[in-house]
């Protein structure tokens, strides 16, 4: 298995994985800049990747792409060079198919429902994503190159919607995590947007444990999945405040930024939800994000992990 | 695999044009012993929802959500039916009974709508005129409409007329006249709705947390009647709910009625304080008119560190309405957007002119 990205959702992917206590890691560093060394460094998680399946240790291949440096506010030329990005790794996946052409393969991307439906409400099953900015457009496309990859055996695309998860040096920080975070350290949050904007969060340790579920259990085993994942609860930016405020005891100093609009409601319709998903409730979760962090911030000794970018490979077995 | 190229834009075609701006309504009904009513209170909305879809109006009634309150009787297994049924309707289970205002908080959490209508399970409210009220709140800028009984709705004058003191007593002593609209049939602005519950605690009166967020409340009258009565059964809830729904309106009030304790005892220092200078300047100066001796200066004691002691006891209590306005989640202030009114009024005058 190839984890590409291990920053919120990544590292949740991860953990999942090794919780399961069948994981062994390593790590190759993998650049987004320099394209020449991005091609060696593929070039040699290719090669990895391929003495796995010559060796028949692994039943399948597995590639799983949750990297990314854009961001909901990322500019077309930013979304280009991570789209180039996902280019390279699904022909390298080509490469692995033609020269190993038993091998069973899947390849995983964490899309987002936010860029896909941002300013949709009560996301049903059958709704069509319409894309606002440059970040939507990217994740449309990055699904439709994964639909169109006959490489695979067997590929799923997951759309999270508003992930936020527990707060890590170096990783980027969502509104949940910074609401936390500054709460505690009684600083001012920035809030871009309106307080009574509509989001479905989502606790990144669930959407980990979901992706991991089913790259161990090869579902699907051929074909193609898409799935939303979320809780299908909307909260408002107004209601997240409120409930740090009585989770760290006291108020939370905000300011509003009304530069950059993200004011858009993207809600869920319970019933876009897959089956046997289940969702942590947003108080649960928030506990577990202030909690995490009072402890030090540090989670378990097995949450170490290398600095931003790296590929993970790992052998589940 | 189709490639692109860095310079090919990002336009997969697949994205789709703006659809037309629609006003989103949400429904919210707490529901506790109201299987016989579930069914015809849903077809009620399905039938509104088909004729917004069908007119010009830029409605969409988005979602329908039920709240089941711990129900006892076999409202749970209709709810979880007609949620199979409709794909617009969504049951939130509670696991207890936590009452009314609980219930619709938790109803209203779960809404996406720009208005959320709460309306009982018993079809005492009818879907059919929540248009109504919402002509009633566009045209006149409002945020909050209470239905309003244009008549006696449980046809038992000791409760109506219970009800209608009891509110009157508290809007006199917190100077909110609006107390006297409160009703569990109302139309809230979406934010505003969502606002005031994520702010609400356990023992909140739903309405008064509203009141704090806004001012632009105003009743619409109606015919409302009590379907659960008038066929025979049993008002949904007991004289002792009853009660308990009246204590959590007074203690979610604004503490206004709590100073009148501070100003009486302030009168009443000061009026020790008066007769105590009286006196003594009637002892220096004519004492051959005081009759009886003693008794003056304990009753001017008396007064004097009564009403001291009643002031000081009423400034604790402001102090303690300042923590109490704060746990109740009344805001510093609150930022509305009302701009999609005007889209809604343009289409109801065009639909009046026609």
């Amino acid at each position: 298995m190839a984890l590409f990205g291990v920053g919120l959702i990544g590292s949740a992917v991860r953990l999942a994985l090794k919780r399961e206590g069948r994981l062994e890691e390593q790590w190759m560093p993998l650049s987004w800049t320099d394209h020449d060394l991005q091609r060696a460094q593929l070039g040699s998680v290719e090669r990895r990747m391929g003495e796995w399946a010559e060796s028949r240790r692994a039943r399948r291949l597995s590639f799983v792409w949750s990297a990314g440096q854009a961001g909901f506010s990322a500019t077309a030329d930013d979304t280009a060079q991570e789209l180039r990005a996902f280019e390279s790794i699904l022909r390298m996946v080509g490469r692995i198919r033609r020269s190993h052409a038993e091998a069973a393969i899947d390849v995983s991307l964490v899309s987002s429902a936010g860029g896909l439906y941002e300013g949709q409400r009560r996301i049903s099953p059958g709704a069509v994503p319409a894309c606002c900015r440059p970040y939507g457009k990217l994740k449309l496309a990055q699904e439709e190159l994964l639909r169109e990859c006959t490489a695979a055996t067997a590929t799923r695309v997951f759309r999270p919607t508003t992930v936020y998860g527990r707060i890590r040096p170096g990783q980027r920080r969502g509104l949940i995590a910074n609401l936390v975070l500054n709460g505690t350290r009684h600083c001012v949050t920035r809030m871009i947007g309106r307080t009574s904007a509509l989001r479905d969060f989502v606790w990144a340790d669930d959407v980990g444990s979901r992706i991991s579920k089913m790259l161990l259990d090869g579902v699907p085993a051929v074909g193609h999945t898409t799935e939303i994942l979320a809780s299908g609860r909307p909260a408002s930016i107004h209601e997240v405040q409120r409930l740090v405020e009585r989770i760290v005891g006291h108020k939370v100093f905000v300011c509003f930024d009304p530069r950059l609009p993200n004011d858009a409601d993207i809600t869920v319709s319970p019933r876009s939800l897959p089956p046997g998903w289940r969702a942590t409730a947003l108080q649960v979760g928030v506990q577990q994000v202030y909690r995490d962090w009072l402890a030090g911030g540090r989670g378990s000794p097995s949450d170490s992990q290398p600095p931003q970018p790296h590929v993970g490979l790992g052998h589940a077995g | 695999m189709r490639s692109i190229s860095p310079n090919t834009p990002l336009d997969t075609g697949s994205t789709v044009g703006s659809a037309p701006l629609k006003i989103c309504v949400s429904t919210v009904t707490p529901v506790y012993q109201g299987e016989a009513y579930l069914r015809t209170l849903v077809e009620e909305l399905a039938t509104l929802r088909a004729e917004w879809a069908d007119s010009r109006l830029p409605l969409d009634l988005i979602e329908a959500i039920f709240v089941d309150d711990g129900s006892r009787d076999r409202s749970a297994e209709v709810l979880r039916a007609l949620e199979r049924e409709h794909d617009w309707i969504t049951v939130v289970t509670l696991a207890k009974n936590f009452g009314q205002h609980p219930a619709t908080i938790a109803g209203i959490l779960h809404t996406a709508g720009d208005w959320v209508v709460t309306l009982d399970e018993d079809l005492q409210h009818r879907p059919k005129y929540i248009l109504s009220l919402l002509t009633h709140a566009v045209e006149n800028g409002l945020d909050v409409v209470y239905a309003q009984p244009q008549e006696a709705v449980h046809k038992s004058l000791f409760r109506d007329a219970s009800s209608r003191a009891y509110k009157g007593a508290l809007a006199w002593l917190t100077r909110n006249p609006h107390i006297r609209e409160f009703n569990s049939y109302r139309l809230v602005r979406g934010d505003v709705a969502r606002a005031a519950g994520s702010v609400s605690v356990h023992d909140t009166y739903f309405d008064m947390v509203l009141s704090g967020f806004t001012s632009r409340m105003d009743a619409l009258p109606l015919p409302l009647h009590d379907e659960r009565q008038a066929s025979g059964g049993r008002t949904g809830y007991s004289p002792l709910s009853l009660l308990s729904h009246a204590r959590r309106l007074l203690i979610s009030s604004q503490v206004n009625y709590l100073r009148i304790g501070s100003s009486i005892g302030l009168l009443t220092m000061l009026f020790g304080l008066g007769l105590g200078t009286f006196k003594l300047i009637q002892q220096l100066v004519a004492p051959e008119t005081i009759g009886e001796r003693g008794w003056t200066s304990l009753f001017v004691a008396i007064t004097f560190f009564g009403g001291l002691a009643a002031l000081l006891i009423g400034v604790l209590f402001e102090y303690m309405s300042t923590v109490l306005l704060q746990v109740q989640g009344k805001p510093t202030f609150y930022v509305i957007d009302r701009s999609k009114d005007e889209l809604l009024r343009e289409k109801l005058a065009e639909r009046a002119g026609s």
